[in-house]
């Protein structure tokens, strides 16, 4: 059970400026996964992450999509992370 | 996958280039020291702006990891549903999916 709401775009209770950022996430990444929903408490700062790994991870990034995942989950793995 | 965490990569698994990569991303990930060989390496195959989207998707992915071991955050029902059914599908997923904490 995550220690922070999982914030969702439907929730007419939200700051417009958090609804907008999930809807763009949405579209952008076929649907909200639970990090997005985790991250709008902080809009801002959900905005700047999606930025930097828009430019460095995925769309823009100056890598071949084998490399970039090949980096991004080498430290997943090496962390253990479970998400 | 499986190969992603090992100190010694097999032979055969990953190109040099893909070997660069994950050896880099494991010492930087464990915060060892980059030493002149695993720079070289990476330099070898990448661009100074390709090691650098390197340096920082290995940073992205420490600090996501860094918020769901804070947060806690859910795995979405749906990527489970579909693991699970890549799983019936293939065979388990070679990376390793540890319970939260």
């Amino acid at each position: 059970m995550a220690r922070i709401p999982l914030l969702h775009e439907e929730d007419s209770d939200l700051p417009e400026e958090t609804r907008a950022y999930l809807r763009e996430v949405g579209q952008a990444r076929g649907r909200v996964v639970n990090i997005y929903r985790a991250m709008a408490n902080r809009t801002e700062a959900a905005r700047a992450f999606s930025g930097l790994a828009g430019t460095v991870y995925r769309g823009k990034t100056s890598l071949g999509p084998k490399h970039a995942e090949l980096a991004y989950l080498t430290a997943t793995v090496t962390n253990n992370c479970f998400y | 996958m499986r190969h992603l965490a090992d100190a010694d990569l097999p032979d055969g698994v990953y190109d040099a280039a893909e070997a660069a990569i994950v050896r880099y991303a494991q010492k930087s990930t464990r915060m060892e020291p980059i030493d002149d060989a695993t720079y070289d390496a990476l330099a070898q195959h990448f661009t100074r702006g390709q090691i650098i989207d390197i340096c920082m998707t290995v940073g992205l992915s420490n600090m996501v990891n860094r918020f769901h071991a804070t947060f806690l955050t859910d795995v979405d029902a749906e990527t489970i549903a579909e693991v699970e059914a890549g799983d019936a599908l293939a065979g388990s997923c070679p990376i390793p999916r540890p319970k939260p904490p």
